[in-house]
Order: C-alpha cells, then structure tokens, then sequence
C-alpha cells in the first residue's frame, strides 16, 4: 500500500525550456545561437531582469559593461532577483564574465547571440536558414481543416497510450518508442503489446498545450540516438513556433535530417504535408508558439458539450459524441450507443 | 523559481509628425535626428515590446497638425486594400526577421507615407494636435480591455514623443485626457525631443509615469530602450529617472494664459 502512495504522489515532472536549454552543451548552445529563432524563443523565456539586462547592452557599441554598473539598474531590494537573472543569463552562456585592464570584472554579450537577436528584431540576415514562401496553393487549406487534421493525429496518439491492446494503428515505430522512453506506457515481455503507466495516466490529465510540449522533449531527447542532428531538430522547432497559422511554407531548403523531423511533426499532427513528397507544408495551431510557457488558448477542445453521470453503484454514463480516453483507461466500457457510453468501474478496470 | 511576470502590457505610441518642427531638425548644423531616423528607431522600440513577451500589444498613433491616424494597427476603413496586403506578405522577405515584426514595420512604413502624401493643404502650425491624439489612445485602450476574451490582466501605458511646442487652447481637453487615464490606470510617459512640455509634465506627475527630456538626438533609441520599455510592474524595481519640479499652474478659461493666482466658479469650476 505505501509503495502504491508512493507511486501515485510522484508528479510528472515537465521541464520548461529554459530548464531544457540549460541541459545542452555549450557547443549545441552556440550552434543554436546562431538562428535568429532560437535566440527569440530563449529570450522570451528570460526572466524579467534578464530581459531587460540584454535589451539595454543589445545596441551599445561598447564591448563590455562593467558588473557593478549593472547592479546599479535595480533598486538593492530586489538583489535575489538580480542573482537569479545573473545566474540564468551565465548558465545559458549568454553573457561571460571578463576581467577589464582596470582589475574590475565585466559583462559580455555573445556575439552570436547578439547578431542573431538583432537580425531577428530588425532583419538583415542573409536569408539562408529561413523558410520561403511559394506562389499560392492550388490545394490550400484552411485553418479549420488544419485544426481538424491536427486534433486527429493527436488523438491517435492518445488512442494509442490508452488502447494499445487493439494494436497500433497509424502510429509508426518511432512513436511507440518514444512513449517507451518517455515512461508513459511500458511493455512486460519484449514482443507483447503496451499498456499504459501511471505516468501515463497523468499524461492524460494535462492540457493538450503541456501534453504536446512533454512529448517534444522526450523526443528531443531520442533525436542524438536516431542519428539526427540536435542543432538542426532544434532550429527548425523554434522557426515553427513563430510561424503564422494558415500559410504554408516551403520546405525546399532544409537539409535531411531536418526533412525526417518535418516527417516526424507530420505524424504528431504539429504541420500538415498534403503528401510526402510535397514541397510546402502548413503548421498547424498545435505548432504556434509551442516553445513559450505562456497559457495558451488552444482553441481543439472547446464547443464540446456532454454530460458524465456517475452512479453510486460505480456505473458512470457519458452522454457525448467524443472520446473521453481518460474514461476509457479507467473504466471498463459495458455499451457504447450513439451519443450515450455507458462504463463500469471495477477494481479490475482502475489497476 | 522564475521570476517572469503574468501581465501582459499595452504599449501605445503617440508620434509627434508636426512637419514644421521636423523640417527644422533637417537644417540643423550637426542633424542628430531626422525623421527618418526616428521612424526605424521607433520601429526597433516597438519591435523590443513585443518581444519581450508573446502577449504583448501595440499601437502607434501619429499625431499632424490637421488630423490624427492609426500608423498600427491599421485602420478598418482601409480593408479594400486587403487582397494587396496579402500579396505584400507572400513577398515577404526572408531575411530572418520575425514575421510579425516584419508585418508591423512595413505597415508603420506605409501608413506614414500616406500621411505625409495626402497633407496637401499647405497651411503652417507650429504644434500638434496631441490632446486628440492621447484621447484615441484611450479609447483604443478601453476597446481592448473590452475586447478581451479571457479576462486577463494586462497594464496599458501611453508614450508621448514630443517635439514640438505645447498650445494652450489644448489646456482643457488635455486636462481631462489626463483624468480618464488616472482613472483607467494607464500610465503616461513622455519622451521630450526639444521643448519643455509643462502639459506632459503635470500628466506624468498624475499617472505616474516618468518625463524625461532627451540628452542627445542621436542617443534616442538607447534612451527609449533604457527608460520606457519596462512596463509598471518592473519600473518600481528599477532605477529609472524622477520626476523633476513641475510647473503646476492653471490655464485661464477665456485667453488660454497661464496664472499664479485666478478666481473660480463655484458653479462649474471654471477658473
């Protein structure tokens, strides 16, 4: 029983990017800072100092600034949040410390990181890493088809973790593996099918903004293994989130392994390719500003009436015309009607 | 922990474009700051805000002489022109900018030609129509509070780049511009590029925002980034400037003078 307690308090831990960010090693880092994307989505998870620290010395011509100078810009109150600042921007190698002639340590921005946050800010750059546009689409689609076609492989994931005794349909190798990495279901002999974990179950309880970001990084962490590119993987993740729903890009000049990555969104339902072979794909609302931890609105779910009775001889009755996959893992399903499910809980069903 | 604030932040820029004054700047010996110059410079400060966090909001209003415009977002009347707009997007360049700040440059470019273009009457005045202008800008404010779905937060501050003379027939209305924006919480800052503004002054003083009158031209983007680009909640933990003495005198109702000492009304509060 206490083991079982135990289990069921430790909580899924997510990392944010920051947190993530801070994992890479200082050369992916400086591969990383040299996209103006990257530099934007690991600004903006900044803390407000931080911020503000880099905005201030983004412009000045100046090399170095010297660090008392900048604990003067706050008032001496908010020291702690002056050493966190500090501490995010050194560990991020965003900023180094030197010693100047005159024996006081100093600031420096780097370089990449300043070039790229300013070709990100103002253009300028030489176009090579960013994706075109293409003369318009004889097939274009609209939002509400992309938002549709992102809902469905997403839920064929989620049909997956829950279900995987029917087996997997339309989920490929990779995904599979990626579940198993990431601790969500688990196998018990090497050939057997899935099931779903603990973990798992908190998985379903997020919202699908969290559920998409937890997925990303444990993927991100398989990426070394397949043999693709970190750097590669990670640029055009960042490039994606800034994108604009509804307009298609052109994915001409990305290299191999940035291909199979598309190919890889492809299925998880974060871009929309009308075929393979097509050179434009289109991301989908589950892509846009994947990389912030802002809340988000994530507009799939809503415009979802239902109602869920449960009973007190442990029958419990949803009167929609959705998946629930939360009930369905828990429950064992008695009658499936049009619009009505009716489950029984048993302690078989919740083990 | 992270120390990242919830609020998102409007940021509205009024724009002094009287043509007189910035005429002037051009014959200057040393020409530290042409509008040119100011409009790119503006764009960077524009483009920083809403960089520093995803929810972010801007508006740009320029304030002529003989009329007041929307340079950002631009205005609705303008929607024939949308099938062209989303030509100009396809042909966006792909030189690494963001696109949205792509968007909002081009369209603050655009907007500003056209104000320029279509002033033909020719006549002369040595201010702006800037009261007008701050009045749009709280109407605008309360448009998006209404606006805004799922009732967050979010703090508004209006930006004032001055370089013309103040008029005192604006007195009245800029009294009561002041007011609303003490009343609705927003925030008045005033950049000063040549004349001291004893109107902005007072509205600083009230809103509690800051005044600061600019060293040196040539320095205005570095000053926009250092002073107002923190928003409310970040400002009281910065060392930003205060406030300097304030020139706290009331206009007269009937010449628009300044007084020391003046009689009021004990009906209207006329003075």
């Amino acid at each position: 029983m206490a083991a079982f307690v135990k289990s069921v308090n430790k909580k899924l831990a997510c990392k944010d990017l920051l947190a993530y960010v801070k994992t890479l090693t200082p050369s992916v880092l400086e591969g990383l800072y040299n996209h103006p994307a990257s530099c934007l989505a690991i600004f903006r998870e900044l803390p407000d100092f931080a911020k503000h620290y880099v905005m201030r010395i983004l412009f000045v011509e100046q090399v170095m600034v010297k660090q008392n100078v900048v604990a003067t810009w706050i008032e001496k109150d908010y020291a702690n949040e002056h050493l966190d600042a500090i501490k995010a921007l050194t560990g991020l190698h965003i900023v180094h410390e030197h010693m100047q002639y005159c024996g006081l340590p100093a600031w420096k921005l780097n370089e990449s990181f300043k070039k790229s946050l300013q070709i990100a800010l103002m253009g300028g750059g030489n176009g090579a890493n960013s994706l075109e546009m293409l003369p318009p689409d004889k097939y274009a689609k609209d939002i509400a088809f992309l938002d549709s076609y992102a809902q469905e492989r997403w839920e064929c994931i989620l049909h997956y973790i829950v279900q995987s005794k029917e087996g997997s349909g339309g989920i490929s190798r990779e995904v599979t593996e990626i579940l198993l990495h990431s601790g969500l279901v688990s196998k018990d002999g090497v050939n057997s099918d899935t099931f779903i974990t603990a973990a798992g179950f908190q998985f379903l309880l997020l919202d699908i903004s969290s559920q998409i970001w937890y997925f990303m990084i444990r993927y991100l962490e398989t990426v070394e293994s397949r043999g693709m590119n970190i750097v590669e993987c990670l640029t055009f993740m960042f490039q994606l989130s800034f994108l604009t729903l509804g307009k298609d890009y052109s994915s001409d000049k990305m290299s191999d392994n940035q291909q199979r990555f598309l190919q890889h969104l492809r299925e998880f339902g974060l871009v929309y390719q009308r075929k393979r072979k097509c050179q434009r794909f289109y991301p989908t609302r589950l892509a846009i500003n994947l990389t912030s931890s802002t809340p988000k609105d994530i507009a799939l779910e809503t415009h979802k009436q239902g109602f869920i009775m449960v009973e007190t001889n442990y029958r419990v009755y949803a009167y929609t015309d959705f998946q629930i996959w939360l009930l369905q893992a828990l429950l064992e399903k008695v009658s499936a009607l049009h619009l009505l499910r009716g489950s029984q809980l048993t302690r078989l069903s919740t083990s | 922990m992270a120390y990242r604030s919830d609020e998102s932040s409007l940021l509205i820029v009024v724009l002094d474009t009287n043509p007189v004054w910035w005429g002037q700047q051009l014959s200057k010996p040393n020409r530290d700051l042409t509008f040119t110059n100011c409009i790119e410079e503006l764009l960077v400060f524009c483009n920083s805000h809403l960089m520093m966090d995803q929810r972010n909001k801007l508006c740009v209003i320029a304030a002529h002489p003989s009329k007041n415009k929307f340079l950002f977002p631009k205005s609705e009347l303008a929607d024939e022109t949308a099938s062209d707009d989303s030509e100009i997007m396809r042909q966006t360049k792909s030189d690494g900018q963001y696109e949205l700040f792509a968007k909002v440059s081009e369209t603050i470019r655009e907007e500003v030609k056209d104000l320029i273009f279509s002033d033909t009457s020719g006549e002369l005045h040595a201010d702006c129509m800037l009261s007008g202008a701050m009045s749009m800008a709280l109407c605008y404010i309360n448009r998006v509070e209404k606006e805004q779905l799922n009732k967050e937060s979010f703090s508004s501050r209006i930006l004032v780049i001055k370089g013309s003379e103040d008029h005192q027939s604006q007195y009245m209305n800029f009294m009561m511009v002041i007011f609303t924006a003490q009343k609705q919480n927003t925030i008045i800052d005033a950049c000063i590029l040549d004349q001291e503004s004893s109107l902005l002054q007072q509205a600083c003083d009230i809103t509690n925002g800051i005044y600061l009158k600019i060293p040196q031209l040539s320095g205005l983007l570095q000053y926009l980034l250092c002073v107002f680009l923190p928003d409310a909640k970040i400002r009281k933990k910065m060392t930003l400037p205060t406030n300097v003495k304030i020139d706290y005198r009331a206009a007269c109702f009937c010449h628009r003078n300044l007084v020391d000492i003046g009689y009021v009304c004990s009906v209207c509060l006329s003075s």
